[in-house]
């Protein structure tokens, strides 16, 4: 018997193993609420965080600027998650909705100025 | 009945006074906050990354439906009106059109319906590893519930994917890393509205109290869903997904090949073992010019006009480390099977007399290896969105020729591609990711949007590329909508003829997304 053989009877005998465990997991049908606009992030910290944190946040291969060492104004960062910027993807209201956008422009402007909330 | 609103676009062929009562109407079935006109409301839909002037795609109005009611209501207000609407999940098919819609001739400024409130995770079956989702629910939504949930089953996504959508990506058939990386294999069951407001339940789901729906892709006579992938015959509001068992064991590595001439050797050594499922996941061999742009810019090497010269990738190579071919795959199974394979692969590599090979033992928490390892197991990253800071200016497209996977048809594509970027300036940004018998050659064709040489040249590169790889046999596997119409002719006359019949008898009134896959209305 080859070793690509022997192999694959590893192989098999492992996956009727774990059928037979059934990986320990059981049947969970859950239909999830929609998430709406208000509820799609609690707060404009969590938006930041799971949205725009991936480029902004300073890492050696980020792809934007780091957002929190320098001061900026409000309205711009807004306009800049409306619009897009070159490889920025623009952000549509459904994605982030203007009261939390508002929150979150605030967030990262208190970063800015070195507050810490 | 109609509406004081301010349009900035029509939708061709459409009478501004149609139009107008078309979207009274839509404000009586979504509710008037969910239609969105304006220019300021709809300006974060115009952006794409295609060589084109964003305004040949601007839409003339968003819907944002939240129920699959809701969608047969605005087919049937569309037919009446003739407007055409042009569905979109998330809109983050990034460098593949995003949210542009329609094309420059003559289907123009279709209204989108935005799906992004239709994100309702409607069923995980854990025993089955089987999901029911909507279209705008995100991957980083669906992973965060099956963490929530401690349901042991993995995701394959996209590179970056966290904002975008299962639905969305499986239906224009892309791809991710993990054993289920081929993502419209590894989708079960669909739920359409067709133009004419019925709502399809493909396969099983056609059968009253089923419970197979996700489980059992053919049900009984011809096989549907595929004609509702890159396509517009109707607006698939639900699909099921299968789910990958998380493994026991999971062993990521990466083999370094120096010379852009191992592409062929490494092709064939990979081959067997991907086709045998010891090496089970969608292998990757990136090419260094995609391996840099993850981790460095390309300032670094090179700041001049045009292609990156030789002699710079080759100092760039030497000092980052990175091979000309930089090869990506993982083991899956229990940590038995993992040794076995692991001999296996090893031992293919010795035989072979070069290729360096490096695991997390190495390689464990640095870049690119740590990405590469996260996305082979579903892991959600945006490390890959280095590629759009590379050239800078915001213009990316996907020129994405299938091959066979064959060393020496992987040499012929590569040298091609190659030439004709670099005539036009542009880097050979590319690599292979292997399916079970096919390769996808991706390479981002970045250039600078805000240039406008740049752009008429990336226009015309993207054309001669399209058209020198089908003079030899080659063709796309997907592409932006403003060159569907070129891609749908290397398909053949027949193919696009039966497409157009399809079409007609689906969408007489060709209310849904025309031009969508050169497929008109």
């Amino acid at each position: 018997m080859s070793l690509l053989d022997k192999s694959l009877r590893i192989a098999a005998v492992a996956a009727l193993a774990l059928m037979a465990s059934g990986l320990a997991a059981t049947a969970r049908d859950t239909v999830t609420e929609r998430l709406d606009d208000r509820r799609m992030f609690g707060s404009g910290r969590e938006a930041f965080t799971k949205t725009c944190a991936r480029c902004h946040t300073g890492l050696d291969s980020a792809v934007g600027p780091n957002l929190f060492q320098k001061e900026y104004d409000p309205e711009v960062l807004k306009y800049f998650a409306r619009h897009g910027f070159g490889p920025m993807p623009a952000f549509t209201e459904s994605m982030i909705d203007n009261a939390t956008l508002d929150e979150l422009a605030a967030y990262v402007a208190r970063q800015g100025k070195g507050e810490s909330r | 009945m109609t509406t004081a609103r301010e349009v900035a676009h029509i939708p061709d062929g459409v009478t501004k006074e149609a139009f107008l009562a078309a979207l009274a109407r839509f404000e009586a079935i979504v509710g008037a906050h969910n239609v969105l006109t304006g220019e300021e409301r709809l300006t974060p839909y115009y952006k794409t990354m295609m060589p084109a002037d964003d305004t040949d795609y601007a839409t003339s109005a968003v819907l944002q439906p939240t129920s699959t009611e809701q969608v047969q209501a605005i087919v049937k207000v569309c037919n009446e009106f003739g407007v055409p609407v042009w569905p979109t999940s998330t809109g983050r098919n990034f460098g593949y059109g995003t949210y542009a819609q329609g094309t420059a001739k003559g289907h123009r400024h279709q209204v989108v319906i935005d799906f992004r409130h239709m994100n309702r995770i409607l069923e995980v079956d854990a025993e089955l590893g089987t999901a029911l989702l909507e279209p705008g629910v995100t991957y980083q939504q669906l992973v965060d519930y099956l963490e929530a949930n401690d349901i042991p089953l993995w995701v394959s996504c996209p590179a970056p994917s966290a904002i975008a959508s299962p639905v969305g990506n499986t239906l224009d058939r892309g791809v991710g890393y993990t054993p289920y990386g081929e993502h419209f294999m590894m989708q079960c069951g669909m739920e359409v509205v067709l133009a004419n407001g019925d709502v399809l339940r493909t396969a099983m789901g056609g059968v009253e109290g089923s419970n197979s729906w996700q489980v059992f892709k053919w049900g009984f006579g011809p096989y549907l869903d595929g004609i509702f992938t890159q396509s517009n015959f109707g607006i698939v509001t639900k699909m099921g997904l299968w789910l990958m068992p998380k493994p026991p064991a999971y062993k990521p590595f990466y083999i370094r090949f120096p010379d852009d001439e191992d592409i062929t050797a490494i092709v064939d050594m990979m081959r067997p073992l991907r086709m045998a499922n010891i090496i089970p996941n969608a292998v990757v061999f990136a090419h260094a010019l995609w391996e840099a742009p993850a981790v460095i810019p390309r300032s670094k090497y090179y700041d001049g006009k045009g292609a990156m010269p030789k002699d710079a990738i080759e100092r760039m190579k030497t000092e980052e480390g990175f091979g000309a071919w930089n090869v990506y795959a993982a083991l899956y199974g229990t940590p038995e099977q993992v040794e076995v394979n692991w001999k296996i692969v090893t031992d293919a590599v010795k035989r072979l007399g070069k290729g360096e090979i490096f695991t997390e033992a190495e390689l464990g928490g640095k870049e690119p290896f740590n990405y590469r390892a996260a996305l082979m197991r579903g892991g959600m990253n945006l490390q890959e969105f280095g590629l759009y800071r590379w050239r800078g200016g915001g213009g990316s497209m996907w020129f994405a020729p299938v091959t066979v996977a064959k060393g020496s048809e992987t040499l012929t594509q590569t040298k091609l591609a190659t030439e004709i970027l670099n005539k036009w300036g542009f880097d050979y940004c590319g690599e292979y990711i292997v399916g079970m018998r096919d390769m996808h050659h991706v390479i981002d064709l970045l250039f600078d949007k805000t240039d406008e040489e740049d752009t008429k040249n990336a226009h015309a590169c993207m054309s001669e590329l399209i058209e020198e790889f089908r003079k030899r046999g080659y063709a796309v596997y997907r592409t932006n909508n403003a060159f569907m119409d070129q891609v749908a002719d290397c398909y053949g006359p027949v193919q696009r003829r039966i497409n157009q019949t399809l079409k007609r008898a689906l969408d007489p009134n060709g209310i849904i997304a025309p031009g969508k896959s050169g497929i008109g209305a």
